[in-house]
């Protein structure tokens, strides 16, 4: 993926995060200089967390994900939910808990789904850049406080 | 005999494409179908496809084959977060 469209499609989704959005859904954007697009989530009788999407190769790989605390440290061990997205086993390449789920590139890169390219993700609904925050989101509200 | 007027949602639908309308509201029949206006927004945003997406005001999650009155909204604002739906766990 050739950098300059890589940068222009972060630009162009970063634009999207407008702050009527932004505060509907408890979003504050920490960093939003390419590659890194780093949000916080906060909701109502919840820990807030931080959410680091490193997007170098966009959209030719998808995002690589990240859990931090509040001040921007990485978690060692991150909120579970019911569908299993959110794994606190080690990952084979990053050495650390990760998001199981298509069109994160820790999914993609797990020995157990390297048979499930991105490919088959990245044309589809949902899959742009916002759609993959916006999952991740959902993710999130659904696992435990 | 008096006539029957319609009420009127002033509706917002937000994505992470950005809001329609781009400034406002727009007013819209409450007896109108929710679908029509998130088709609407998607169609002025540019938003290729939405399968699988969900339209939530707050926590509540709209049932888009009915109208807004239907779903509880029959006068004032209505701020729709449309987006997808979470996909599910790899189980690794």
């Amino acid at each position: 993926m050739h950098e300059a469209v890589s940068r222009h499609l972060f630009a162009e989704a970063v634009k999207g995060l407008g702050p009527e959005l932004c505060a509907a859904r408890g979003w504050v954007v920490h960093v939003a200089e390419f590659p890194t697009l780093e949000l916080g989530f906060s909701a109502s009788a919840r820990q807030s967390i931080r959410m680091r999407a490193t997007c170098n190769e966009w959209n030719g790989l998808p995002p690589s994900v990240e859990w931090l605390d509040n001040e921007g440290k990485a978690l060692t061990t991150i909120p579970q939910g019911p569908g299993g997205q959110l794994n606190n086993s080690v990952h084979p390449v990053t050495a650390r808990p990760f998001v199981c789920m298509a069109g994160v590139r820790e999914y993609h890169t797990h020995s157990s789904h390297v048979d499930d390219s991105w490919e088959n993700y990245r044309e589809r609904s949902g899959y742009d850049l916002g759609g993959l925050l916006t999952q991740l989101w959902r993710v999130w509200l659904e696992a435990s406080p | 005999m008096s006539e029957k007027q319609d009420k009127h949602v002033e509706v917002v639908v937000l994505t992470t494409s950005g809001r329609w309308p781009s400034t406002g509201f727009e007013s819209v029949p409450d007896h109108q179908k929710v679908q029509h206006v998130l088709n609407e927004a998607a169609r002025h945003l540019h938003i290729a496809s939405t399968e699988g997406w969900i339209a939530t005001v707050g926590t509540k999650p709209l049932n888009v084959g009915e109208s807004f009155e239907a779903n509880g909204f029959k006068h004032g604002e209505v701020q729709i977060d449309f987006g997808p739906r979470h996909g599910g766990g790899g189980n690794a």
